[in-house]
């Protein structure tokens, strides 16, 4: 045991001597959750803001220009132009000059003092399909709530005593501004220790095979299992260290909370670090290539740690056979586990009980073939 | 230029690209295989989300709201809780995302005409999902109550008509509102993208770092000859690559641009300047494979990956941020390869993003194979 310790320490060492000596490449992994974190605290929204709307007013009258304001006022749509065709519509959408018209047809206020249900119209630029869902949503609330008005002060004026027949009190906990950004910083956090950890292991582990260093180890007193750890050892005080930055920048930040319990979520995060590494101490048995194996663990990483672990888009709105494919990608687990632990309130280890689980089987299972396939390797 | 030694050194790369089984399966294969995957996951719209009602009323009215919400295809009735201890390790678990409150008074207050208040606790911690079932089951409500209270007045007044008003909407390009559509141009931009400043930003690292850098100087090749044999192969292999990817997102999704094809290949072959010539300049600053690899991956994917508009709506950055993505090349190219894809718009519509694609590879390419040159020198 006192040899295991002193060969794996000294491996570090040289590692963390060689690795860090090169200080371009440490500074490129410190970049990454500077700016990412910058990024997302202060730049990055897909709330549904300013969209440029052209209105065309056929009735103009004050119930006409009432609905159309009820557009512009809010902070979803922007009125970029006052147009009087339908062929001006066109052009101006397929010019990209606006992304929706609202259209009130002559007769408007007309239909509304005969009894009558008005039609308006609203022509939308469907080809960003998340925004367009969520502006056209945001009309039809616009408008069902401008219906409301109406029947409303129909029936006030019919003097029966009335009130509104349901009102809903919303009550939202943990994040009550509803902060998009609170909600993105646990991917985010997934998202940076994917790739620092799985790459920077990846990197690591082949550059030594490439360069066919292994040889030269195999007849040094270390063992493989001493000099695959310390090899790894920087690089998990590294990612340690990215985890730190994340958490501390975002509560310094942005007002992250840290609603649950912090000895939780620090076992969590580590749990998580040991997960990536096995997964690229597992891409790095893939080839003793480094321009392969690296393109293996970008590629691996990059997109899929933003689109499959609910970073920015739910799991459950994924068809199942896509979901299924989630559980693949370790991201998901922590990202829940974290907003869990950063977010709600009265949160410990047992409330994410299935994400440690889950964390563990997965880290378990590709660390076993890992080290089968490296001692192999080594031997 | 010496056409004979330049086209070697082309069929010298191209076999050595194509030599490693794993690589081709990379270069050529993986795009299909990420757009497969990722093409159906970026749906930010309210489905199927899971909720549970808290109905401490156990009237016909409370049931009648609750059928209302079951009924909806946005959300998922998963809890018929009693108590209102129940509500908070439900929602602290994350097993729903809001719970619907009926209180025990519902169909007192909505019989003596009254408001009736009811309650919705939100998770908060989802906030994009948080807002829209708020509306939604707001709306709901708002809806029920709504519809009473009209078939009351009918019966008091006989048939009265109420005012109101209606949207009809009409949606171009994408009327379904279907995210593949937007997602299989942007997938393929980014995947060949991904792929080609890997490759290019390893090919001098790679030489310098096992020393046959200092070879090729003494082979008759020039810098830009050089240059022209490290990136010709990644014009046929993204080509395959291209290919590759219409035909399955055809036969897969159904996709197909509705512009010309004419347009499609020359704007990626016009691309693949910038995203090789980028990768190239990268190449011609690292010394190790290992820097090159970092930095391609640690400033430039993500800055291509999150200031393009591939996932977050440019126009809801700030200003400054705004102008800062007139620096990216993908950003350009996304706005033609969507438009092709999508809206079939001519060549003269997007001019300005075709000079900019053009403009920018010419230039990074440029500056790419003077630095490489002086470096042979």
């Amino acid at each position: 045991m006192r040899g295991f310790l002193r060969r794996t320490r000294a491996m570090a060492v040289k590692e963390f001597k060689q690795s860090f000596r090169d200080r371009l490449t440490l500074a490129a992994y410190l970049f990454l959750p500077v700016f990412l974190l910058l990024l997302f605290g202060y730049a990055l929204s897909f709330d549904v803001e300013h969209v440029k709307l052209a209105v065309w007013d056929a009735d103009h009258t004050r119930a006409s220009r009432d609905l159309a304001r009820s557009f512009t006022s809010t902070e979803a749509f922007d009125r970029v132009a006052d147009i009087r065709s339908l062929s001006q519509a066109d052009s101006l959408v397929m010019e990209g000059a606006a992304t929706a018209v609202l259209c009130i047809p002559e007769g408007y206020s007309r239909d509304l003092a005969a009894n009558r249900t008005a039609q308006v119209g609203f022509l939308l630029d469907g080809a960003d399909a998340n925004q367009g869902a969520q502006a056209l949503g945001y009309a039809q609330g616009l408008v069902r709530r401008s219906d409301l008005d109406i029947k409303i002060r129909q029936l006030d004026r019919q003097g029966r005593g009335f009130q509104a027949p349901v009102e809903t009190r919303l009550e939202v906990l943990y994040n009550p501004q509803l902060e998009t950004r609170l909600f993105m910083i646990p991917g985010l956090m997934a998202y940076i220790l994917t790739i620092t950890a799985v790459i920077s292991t990846v990197i690591a582990i082949v550059r030594e095979r490439e360069r066919g260093n292994f040889e030269q180890l195999q007849v040094s007193p270390a063992r493989p299992i001493e000099i695959i750890l310390g090899k790894l050892a920087p690089y998990l005080c590294l990612s340690a260290l990215v985890a730190a930055m994340i958490v501390v920048g975002s509560v310094a930040l942005f007002g992250m909370p840290l609603n649950g319990s912090v000895g939780a979520l620090v076992f969590v995060i580590l749990l998580f670090l040991v997960t990536a590494s096995a997964q690229g101490m597992f891409l790095s048995t893939l080839s003793d290539r480094q321009e392969t194996a690296f393109s293996f663990a970008a590629l691996l990483t990059m997109l899929p740690s933003v689109m499959l672990s609910g970073f920015i888009y739910p799991i459950r709105n994924m068809p199942a056979l896509l979901q299924a494919v989630t559980w693949l990608f370790p991201g998901r687990y922590l990202i829940s586990a974290l907003r869990a632990l950063m977010l709600r309130d009265g949160t410990d280890i047992l409330t994410i009980w299935r994400e440690v689980a889950a964390l563990s089987a997965y880290t378990a299972v590709v660390m076993f073939f890992a080290l089968k396939r490296l001692g192999r390797i080594l031997k | 230029m010496n056409l004979q030694v330049v086209g070697a050194f082309v069929r010298k790369e191209l076999s050595q690209i194509l030599r490693d089984p794993r690589m081709r399966g990379i270069t050529m294969f993986m795009p299909v295989v990420q757009l497969l995957l990722l093409v159906s996951a970026a749906r930010l719209d309210l489905q199927h989300a899971p909720v549970a009602i808290l109905d401490l009323d156990r009237t016909s009215e409370s049931r009648g709201l609750a059928q209302r919400v079951a009924a909806s295809p946005f959300f998922e009735v998963r809890h018929d809780l009693s108590s209102h201890s129940e509500v908070e390790p439900l929602l602290r678990e994350g097993r729903v995302v809001a719970v619907l409150e009926i209180p025990g008074d519902f169909a007192r207050e909505l019989a003596a005409g009254r408001t009736a208040e009811v309650g919705v606790i939100l998770d908060g911690s989802d906030a994009n999902t948080a807002g829209l079932v708020g509306n939604y089951l707001s709306g709901i409500a708002q809806d029920m109550g709504m519809s009473r209270l009209m078939v009351r007045q009918r019966k008091l007044l006989g048939e009265p008509a109420f005012p109101g008003v209606e949207l009809r909407s009409r949606v171009w390009f994408n009327p379904e509102l279907e995210s593949k559509w937007f997602m299989v141009p942007a997938v393929l931009a980014m995947t060949i993208f991904l792929t080609t400043i890997m490759a290019s930003s390893n090919a001098i690292a790679k030489e310098r770092e096992i020393g046959t850098l200092e070879q090729l100087v003494v082979t008759p090749l020039r810098g830009w000859e050089l240059a022209i044999g490290k990136v010709a192969p990644y014009f046929l292999t993204s080509t395959f690559v291209v290919t590759l990817v219409l035909v399955s997102a055809w036969l897969v999704f159904g996709v197909k641009p509705l512009g010309s094809l004419l347009q499609l290949y020359p704007a990626v072959w016009l691309f693949l300047f910038s995203s090789l010539g980028i990768g190239l300049l990268i190449s011609t600053f690292a010394r190790t494979q290992q820097q090159a690899m970092v930095v391609a991956s640690f400033f430039m994917m993500p800055l291509m990956i999150y200031l393009s508009g591939f996932t977050f709506p440019i126009r809801n950055m700030p200003t400054w941020l705004q102008n800062l993505t007139y620096l990216i090349p993908l950003r350009y190219f996304l706005v033609l390869i969507r438009g092709i894809y999508l809206k079939g718009t001519g060549f003269m519509d997007l001019w300005q993003q075709w000079a900019m694609v053009a403009g920018y590879g010419i230039g990074v390419m440029g500056l790419a194979i003077w630095r490489l040159d002086r470096q042979l020198r």
